[in-house]
C-alpha cells in the first residue's frame, strides 16, 4: 500500500467521508469501549506493576536505540548463526528485490501471508501481483480486506467497518460462500478455505513483533493461528523484520509480552506466540526448511538520536488509537497512512517527511491520552507537537496562517494591542451576537470565526475585564485598610 | 499568605465573573491576592500549532511578570495554561538558559486553583452551599500532565447542598484543544458533541470544570443543541470557582 | 544505487553514522536495570502458581483436569472418550511420539475407546502422512515442557518427536503440562533457555487457549485457524 495510500482525498474530505458512514463510526467507538475496559481491568490488577512495566521496558527499549547498530549486527550474526539466510535492505525497495529474488530463484507462484504492517510499508502486495504472484492474506480481517479490496479502519481488527451482511456477501459473491451472515459461519468458511492454501502456497510472507539479538529469533503474536499456518506448511518463509524491533536478550520478551497483548486487545496473552529461531531442524517434519529475513530500515535510522527517537520504542500495539477522542471519529481511513492514529501521527511524517501528509499531525488536540497508555511510555502528543514546530520552522506551514499566527503572537504579548483589540473587540462582539453574550448560528458568515460557529456558539468578550475589576478591587481593600487605620 | 494570582486571558477577556469567584473565594480563606500589570496570555496556542518563535515575547512576558521575589506562591486559574508554563516553556527557552532558569523556579511556585486550596492551604470545605445536581469534566492537562485528579472532586464534596454525578469518561477530550477547535472544526465539533452528550446522559442541572477554554467550548455547543432542539432542558455552565463561591 | 544485494555494512553505515558512533561497538554491555516490575503472581507458593494456572486458562475457555502421573493416560482417555466435542461423533487421535506417554499407556487407552477411530503418532519419517492425519484430526494431544501461571501459557516447543502441526491442525488441542513445570511467568522459562546458552529449538509456541478472532463485528470466535477447544492436563 506504501505508507500514504489515500494521497487524492485531503484530510478533511477523509474527515468527511468517515463521518457520514455512521456503521463504522460506531464500530470503531464500540472497539475503542471494549478494548478499553479490558485493558483497563488488566492494567488495575498488575498494581503497581504496571508502571514498573512500562518504565522498564522503556529502559531496555532505549538501551537497544542507543546501541542500534551493535544490535542489529548482533541479531543478524545470531539469526545467520541459526541458519537464516539474510537479506539487508536500507530501503524499503531494496526489500521488494530481495523478495523477489527468492520467489525467482524458487519460481515460485503461490504465498501466504500472515499480518505485516513492513509489509504494507512497502507495498509488497501490489508488487507482487504485478509479478505475477499470488498472495493470499490470512488473517481473517486482513482476507476480508483484500478479497474486498479495501483499506485497514483499525490496527488490530482492521475490517470492522464491514458489517456481518457486507463480509458474507463478499465471500458469496467471490469465493462461493453458501452460509449465512453469523459471524461463526463466516469464520469457519474461512478456516476451510485457508486451510487449502496455508497447504498449497510455496512460500509463507510474515512480520516479526520482536526480534531476539541475544538469540537470532524472531517472534509472531497471533490469536487466530494463521501466523503458525505460515509458519509451518511454506517450505519457504520470508520474515520482514524492522531494525526497530530489536531486544538485547529472551529475558527482555517477558517484559515486551507482559505489555503488548493487555495494551492491543486487552489480554494477558494471545493464543500463540511463537519464537521461532532458523528452519526446521534435523528430523523434523514440518516447518520452513528455509528461512530469508529481511532486515528492514527504510527511513528508521534518521528517528535514532533525533527529536523522535523515543519512537523507535514504538511496539505497534494500538493502545493510543484505542484511546484517541480524535481517531474513534475519523477511523483508520481518516489519516489515509498505514499507521493511522496517535502513533501513526508521529511515525508517518517521521518516515516520509511533511511534503504529502497533508494537515495530518493538525489531526490531534494533544489531549495526551496517548501518551499516558503508551506501554513503553512515548510522549505521542509532545512528539505530534514537534512535528508542527518543524514544519513552521521548515516554512512547510500553509502560507495564509501566517499572518494569523504573528497577529496572535502581537496581541498575546503586546499590552496596548491587547488592550485596544478588546476596546474594539468587545462592541464589535456584542453587535453580531445580536446584544446578547454568544455568537450563534447565525454568525457562521463570518470568516475564521465560522471555524468555530459552525459547529458551536462563541462566547463574546466582555465588557468589563476582569483586570479591570480586580484593580478596582484592590483599590477599595486599600482604601478599607487606610479608613480602619 | 500572599498570592499572586493567575487568572489566564480568557477569564480576563471573556469571564470576568469566573476571576471574581476565584478571588473571593481565596480572600475567604485568608489568601492576600496580588496580580502583575503586564501579563496578557501564555502563549500557548502558538506552540501548540507550531509557532515557537511567536510565542516567545508571550512567554517571557508572562515570566517577566510573576518571577518576582515577593511572589512566593502563583495561583493559576488554569491547568492548562499552567501546563504551558511550566511544562512547554521549558521546551521554548532551550535555548536561552537564562529564561530556562527562571521558569524552572517558577515551576516550584506555581500551583493550580483547586490544587493549592486542598493541599496548600488544606481546606476541602471552602464553606459554600449549592443546592443543585453537578457534574464535573476532567480537563486533559490539568487531569493527565499536571496529574490533578482528586482536588476539585474533594472540594465539590465539600459543598454543602451539592449532588455529585460523575460522567462516563469525563476524562476523555472536550474537543477544544487551542486552535485544533479552528483548524479542525469537523473533529472538534463531533468530539464536543459526544461529550454534551456524556454531560446530558448524568441528568445533571450543571456542568463545571476547572479550566474555561473546555467550558466555552462546552457551552458553546450546549447552546447550540439547546437552541436547534437537540437539548430540552437548560444546563448550567460553570466553572469550579464559581460554584466554590455560592450561597444557593 | 542499485537495489538489492545490500550487505550488513550497507545497513549500519547509516545507522552507525545517525548514532554519531565512530564504529559498531565490539561489545555492548547490558546496564543494570533500573526496574524490576511486581507481578501478580510475586510472593505464590507453587500450590497457588498452579491453582492461578488453572483459575487462567478457565478464564479463556480452556478446560483443565488435574491428575497423577499414574492417571494420565485414563484422564486424556476420558476426553477423546467422548468423541467430538459437542456432538459425540466417533473421532481420530494424532498425538506426539512421547516416552512418557508410552510408558503410561496411553497409546493403548485412546484405541481401546470406542468413539476413537485412528490414532496416529507422530512420525518424522512419515510427515506427509502425519500432516494429512493432523489436517483431519479431532484430537491433537502433546506434552508440553512447562507451563506459565500468569496468563494460563503452555510451552511448546518443534521437535522431531511432535511436529508444529500436532498442536495446530486438529479441532482440538489436549496440552499436558507437568505441575512442577509450572512457573510464575515468561520470564522464567526465558531465564531457563538463556541459562542453557544453547541453540533454541526451531520453534518454541506459547499457547494460551484456543484459536479466536473478534474480527467480524467484533463477536469472538473461536477455531479460526488453529484448534477450536484446548483442554490443559496437568499432571501432580
Amino acid at each position: 500500500m506504501a505508507i500514504l495510500y489515500n494521497t487524492e482525498s485531503t484530510l478533511a474530505e477523509r474527515v468527511e467521508a468517515c463521518l457520514d458512514d455512521d456503521f463504522k463510526h460506531n464500530a470503531i467507538k464500540n472497539a475503542q469501549e471494549a478494548f478499553y475496559v479490558s485493558r483497563g481491568r488488566l492494567v488495575e490488577e498488575m498494581g503497581d506493576g504496571w508502571q514498573q512495566l512500562r518504565m522498564h521496558a522503556m529502559e531496555v527499549r532505549n538501551h537497544v536505540t542507543e546501541n542500534l547498530d551493535y544490535y542489529v549486527k548482533q541479531f543478524a550474526e545470531n539469526a545467520e548463526k541459526n541458519g537464516c539466510i539474510m537479506h539487508y535492505a536500507p530501503s524499503g525497495d531494496d526489500a521488494l528485490w530481495e523478495v523477489l529474488d527468492v520467489f525467482e530463484k524458487h519460481g515460485a507462484a503461490y504465498a501466504v501471508k500472515s499480518k505485516s504492517m513492513m509489509t504494507e510499508e512497502v507495498g509488497l502486495n501490489e508488487v507482487l501481483e504485478e509479478a505475477g504472484i499470488k498472495i493470499t492474506e490470512t488473517d481473517c480481517a486482513e482476507n476480508i480486506l483484500q478479497t474486498a479490496e479495501s483499506k485497514p479502519s483499525h490496527i488490530v481488527v482492521p475490517a470492522l467497518h464491514f458489517n456481518r451482511e457486507a463480509i458474507a456477501d463478499i465471500y458469496r459473491e467471490k469465493r462461493g460462500y453458501e452460509g449465512s451472515s453469523v459471524p461463526e459461519e463466516i469464520t469457519h468458511f474461512l478456516r476451510k478455505i485457508l486451510r487449502e492454501e496455508f497447504m498449497e502456497a510455496e512460500v509463507g510472507i510474515r512480520g516479526c513483533n520482536f526480534a531476539v539479538a541475544e538469540s537470532g529469533s524472531v517472534t509472531l503474536v497471533t490469536n487466530e493461528g494463521n501466523g503458525r499456518m505460515v509458519d509451518t506448511f511454506p517450505k519457504v518463509q520470508i520474515v520482514f523484520v524492522g531494525i526497530d524491533r530489536i531486544v538485547p536478550d529472551l529475558e527482555s520478551l517477558d517484559t515486551m509480552m507482559a505489555l503488548l497483548p493487555r495494551s492491543a486487545v486487552g489480554a494477558k496473552m494471545t493464543a500463540y506466540f511463537s519464537l521461532d529461531s532458523g528452519p526446521r531442524g534435523e528430523g523434523e517434519a514440518d516447518g520452513p526448511e528455509e528461512v530469508h529475513i529481511i532486515l528492514m530500515d527504510n527511513g528508521r535510522h534518521e528517528l535514532a538520536n533525533s527529536e523522535f527517537s523515543d519512537m523507535l520504542r514504538c511496539m505497534r500495539c494500538g493502545a493510543c488509537l484505542n484511546i484517541c477522542p480524535v481517531y474513534r471519529h475519523i477511523t483508520g481511513h481518516g489519516y489515509g497512512s498505514i499507521y493511522p492514529g496517535p502513533m501513526g501521527l508521529v511515525l508517518t511524517p517521521g518516515l516520509v517527511g511533511y511534503d504529502d501528509i497533508d494537515n495530518m499531525v493538525y489531526a490531534c488536540s494533544l489531549c495526551g491520552a496517548c501518551t499516558e497508555h503508551c506501554p513503553v511510555s512515548i510522549p505521542i502528543h509532545d512528539l505530534v507537537r514537534q512535528h508542527r514546530i518543524n514544519i513552521v520552522d521548515q516554512h512547510k506551514n500553509h502560507a495564509i496562517e501566517v499572518p494569523i499566527f504573528k497577529a496572535l503572537g502581537l496581541f498575546w504579548s503586546s499590552r496596548p494591542v491587547y488592550l485596544a483589540g478588546m476596546k474594539i473587540g468587545a462592541p464589535v462582539m456584542k453587535v453580531l451576537a445580536h446584544g446578547g453574550n454568544a455568537l450563534d448560528a447565525s454568525s457562521t458568515w463570518i470568516p475564521v470565526v465560522n471555524s468555530w460557529t459552525s459547529t458551536r456558539d462563541f462566547g463574546v468578550l466582555s465588557e468589563t475585564r476582569f483586570r479591570t475589576w480586580f484593580k478596582e478591587h484592590k483599590e477599595q481593600q486599600n482604601n478599607a485598610e487606610g479608613g480602619e487605620q | 499568605m500572599k498570592i499572586a494570582f493567575f487568572p489566564m486571558c480568557m477569564v480576563d477577556m471573556m469571564y470576568p465573573e469566573v476571576g471574581i469567584a476565584a478571588v473571593n473565594v481565596l480572600e475567604r480563606l485568608g489568601c492576600e491576592l496580588e496580580m502583575p500589570e503586564e501579563q496578557v496570555c501564555c502563549g500557548q496556542g502558538l506552540i501548540n500549532s507550531g509557532y515557537t518563535k511567536e510565542m516567545i515575547p508571550a512567554a517571557k512576558m508572562m515570566v517577566d511578570a510573576y518571577d518576582r521575589s515577593e511572589y512566593e506562591i502563583i495561583v493559576s486559574l488554569s491547568g492548562s495554561c499552567m501546563n504551558a508554563i511550566v511544562n512547554d516553556y521549558q521546551v521554548l527557552f532551550k535555548d536561552d538558559p537564562e529564561y530556562l532558569e527562571r521558569t524552572r523556579k517558577l515551576k516550584e511556585r506555581f500551583y493550580e486553583f483547586t490544587d493549592f486550596i486542598v493541599n496548600v492551604l488544606g481546606v476541602t470545605d471552602v464553606g459554600a452551599s449549592f443546592h443543585d445536581t453537578v457534574t464535573y469534566h476532567k480537563s486533559c492537562h490539568l487531569t493527565r500532565i499536571l496529574g490533578i485528579t482528586e482536588p476539585p472532586l474533594m472540594l465539590l464534596q465539600g459543598v454543602e447542598g451539592l449532588e455529585y454525578i460523575e460522567m462516563a469518561h469525563a476524562d476523555r477530550c472536550c474537543g477544544f484543544g487551542g486552535t485544533f477547535s479552528f483548524k479542525q472544526p469537523v473533529i472538534a465539533g463531533e468530539m464536543v458533541y459526544e461529550k454534551c452528550q456524556t454531560i446530558i446522559d448524568t441528568g445533571a442541572n450543571v456542568i463545571c470544570g476547572a479550566d474555561m477554554p473546555c467550558l466555552l467550548n462546552i457551552k458553546g455547543a450546549l447552546g447550540r443543541m439547546r437552541a436547534d432542539g437537540r437539548l430540552d432542558r437548560d444546563i448550567r455552565v460553570l466553572h469550579i470557582a464559581q460554584i466554590l463561591d455560592s450561597k444557593e | 544505487m542499485a537495489l538489492g544485494n545490500k550487505t550488513l555494512q550497507d545497513l549500519l553505515g547509516p545507522i552507525t553514522k545517525q548514532l554519531d558512533h565512530e564504529a559498531v561497538a565490539e561489545s555492548v554491555e547490558l546496564p543494570e536495570w533500573e526496574f524490576k516490575a511486581q507481578r501478580v503472581t510475586d510472593g505464590m507458593t507453587h500450590e497457588q502458581l498452579v491453582d492461578k494456572f488453572q483459575e487462567e486458562a478457565e478464564k479463556v475457555r480452556t478446560e483443565v483436569v488435574r491428575c497423577s502421573a499414574d492417571g494420565l493416560a485414563a484422564a486424556i482417555a476420558a476426553i477423546v472418550g467422548k468423541g467430538v466435542p459437542e456432538t459425540g461423533e466417533a473421532c481420530t487421535v494424532i498425538a506426539a511420539d512421547d516416552d512418557r506417554f508410552a510408558q503410561c499407556g496411553l497409546y493403548d487407552a485412546i484405541k481401546a475407546q470406542e468413539l476413537v477411530t485412528d490414532l496416529t503418532v507422530w512420525d518424522s519419517e512419515q510427515g506427509e502422512e502425519c500432516i494429512q492425519a493432523a489436517l483431519t484430526a479431532t484430537y491433537g494431544i502433546t506434552y508440553t515442557t512447562g507451563g506459565i501461571a500468569e496468563s494460563a501459557t503452555v510451552v511448546q516447543p518443534t521437535s522431531p518427536k511432535c511436529g508444529r502441526a500436532v498442536s495446530l491442525l486438529p479441532l482440538a488441542h489436549i496440552a499436558v503440562v507437568d505441575a512442577s513445570a509450572i512457573v510464575p511467568t515468561m520470564f522464567e522459562v526465558m531465564k531457563e533457555y538463556e541459562d542453557k546458552g544453547e541453540k533454541l529449538p526451531s520453534q518454541v509456541c506459547f499457547i494460551s487457549g484456543p484459536s479466536a478472532t473478534a474480527d467480524i463485528e467484533l463477536v469472538r470466535v473461536e477455531g479460526v485457524h488453529g484448534p477450536m477447544y484446548v483442554n490443559y492436563v496437568i499432571v501432580e
